[in-house]
C-alpha cells in the first residue's frame, strides 16, 4: 500500500518501471487523491512534450563526413611517423632504405593490393614481396645499414602504417 | 549464430579496421548529430561535438569491451564530448530552437506560430536545469533509452537514474512554467 504521496513513486509509475502491485497500488491512490492525480497528469504531459520536442530530426550535415574521415586519416598518418621514430636509428635507415628499394625495384609487388580479390593473388603478392626483401638486404648491405627481419619491419601491421601494403 | 557475428564485429572494431568502424559511423551518426543538437541547440556545435565524439570513439576502439553495446557507448562518449565544452565554455549553450532568434521569428511567421514557440520553451527550461538532469531528461525521454541504458550513459546506477529522472522532472515543470527563469 502506498503510505504517502511520494513522487519519485509517480514518477516511477508514469515511466512502467513498477511491478504490476506497487502498480495496482498507485492506481488505487491516485483514485482516492486529487493532488496525487494531478502530479500524474503533469509527468504525463512533461514525456509528450518532451516527446514532441524531439520528433524533429535534422538531416546529417555531410560536411560532417569529411571532417571526421580527414582527422581520422590524420592521426593515422601521426601513429605511422611515431611507429617510424621509435626505431632505432640503424633501423629507421634500414626503413627508408627498403621503401626506396621497394618503390624502384618492385612497384608491381606492392601494388598487388588492388588485384588481390582472390587468395592467390594475396599469395603471389606475398611471394613478391617476399623476393623484394632478399633485393632489399642485398641493396641495404651495400649501403650499410641493417635490415630488420622481414616478422618485425615488413609486418603486416607495419606495412599498413607506412601505407605501402 | 547472432552473438559470434555480434563478438566478430567487436572484433573488427577493436582492430579498428575501417569496414566496421564506417559502419557504425553510418548508422549511428545522425542520431548523435540529433542528440548534440538538442542539448547544444546550435548546428555548429553539433557539428563540432558530433566530429569529436566519432574522434574520440574511433581512439577508443582497441579498449572497447567484447560485450559492449555500441549504441550506448557512443552516448556515453557524445555526453562526455558536451559535458567538456561545458567546461570549457563555464556556461551552458543551450540556444532557442533554430541557430538565432531571427531565423525562428522568420520560421514563425510561415505558419508554426503554435509549434515553434512551444520547442523554444522546451530548450529555454533545459538551459535553465543542471546539466546533469536535463541530460537525464532527454536520454529518458527524447532518446528513448531505458533507466539501465541511460545508468551505463552516465554512469549511474538505474535505481540512481530514475530518482534523478523524478527530481528532473520536477525541475523541467518549474523551469518550463515560468520560461526558464529558475534558481539552480
Amino acid at each position: 500500500m502506498m503510505s504517502a504521496c511520494n513522487r519519485d513513486i509517480l514518477s516511477a509509475f508514469v515511466d512502467a518501471e513498477l511491478t504490476l502491485p506497487q502498480r495496482r497500488d498507485v492506481e488505487r491512490h491516485v483514485q482516492s487523491c486529487a493532488p496525487c492525480a494531478a502530479e500524474v497528469e503533469d509527468l504525463r504531459r512533461i514525456n509528450s512534450i518532451l516527446a514532441a520536442w524531439g520528433a524533429t530530426a535534422r538531416p546529417f550535415p555531410p560536411v560532417t563526413d569529411a571532417r571526421v574521415a580527414s582527422s581520422i586519416d590524420r592521426r593515422r598518418g601521426r601513429r605511422a611517423v611515431a611507429a617510424l621514430s621509435r626505431l632505432t636509428p640503424a633501423a629507421f635507415g634500414s626503413a627508408v632504405a627498403a621503401l626506396v628499394v621497394a618503390f624502384s625495384v618492385n612497384s608491381s609487388a606492392l601494388t598487388h593490393r588492388s588485384s588481390s580479390s582472390a587468395t592467390g593473388s594475396s599469395l603471389a603478392g606475398a611471394r613478391q614481396i617476399s623476393d623484394s626483401l632478399h633485393r632489399i638486404r642485398s641493396q641495404s648491405a651495400i649501403l650499410g645499414v641493417q635490415v630488420e627481419s622481414q616478422a618485425t619491419l615488413f609486418s603486416p601491421r607495419r606495412l599498413a602504417l607506412l601505407d605501402v601494403q | 549464430m547472432a552473438i559470434a557475428l555480434e563478438s566478430a564485429f567487436i572484433e573488427q572494431l577493436r582492430r579498428q579496421e575501417d569496414v566496421a568502424f564506417t559502419t557504425i559511423y553510418e548508422r549511428h551518426r545522425t542520431q548523435i548529430y540529433n542528440y548534440l543538437y538538442r542539448l547544444s541547440g546550435s548546428r555548429e556545435l553539433a557539428d563540432d561535438l558530433t566530429h569529436d565524439t566519432f574522434l574520440s570513439a574511433y581512439e577508443s576502439l582497441p579498449k572497447l569491451r567484447p560485450d559492449s553495446n555500441i549504441s550506448p557507448w557512443l552516448y556515453r562518449i557524445a555526453s562526455n564530448r558536451f559535458r567538456d565544452h561545458l567546461r570549457r565554455k563555464k556556461l551552458i549553450a543551450w540556444l532557442p530552437w533554430g541557430d538565432t532568434p531571427r531565423e525562428d521569428a522568420m520560421l514563425a511567421t510561415r505558419g508554426e506560430e503554435d509549434s515553434l514557440p512551444e520547442k523554444e520553451a522546451v530548450q529555454v527550461a533545459l538551459k535553465a536545469m543542471k546539466p546533469e538532469y536535463a541530460l537525464t531528461l532527454v536520454l529518458r525521454l527524447v532518446e528513448g533509452f531505458s533507466s539501465e541504458e541511460t545508468g551505463v550513459i552516465l554512469g549511474l546506477s538505474p535505481e540512481a537514474v530514475r530518482m534523478r529522472l523524478s527530481r528532473a522532472r520536477q525541475m523541467f515543470k518549474v523551469a518550463y512554467a515560468v520560461g526558464g527563469d529558475i534558481d539552480e
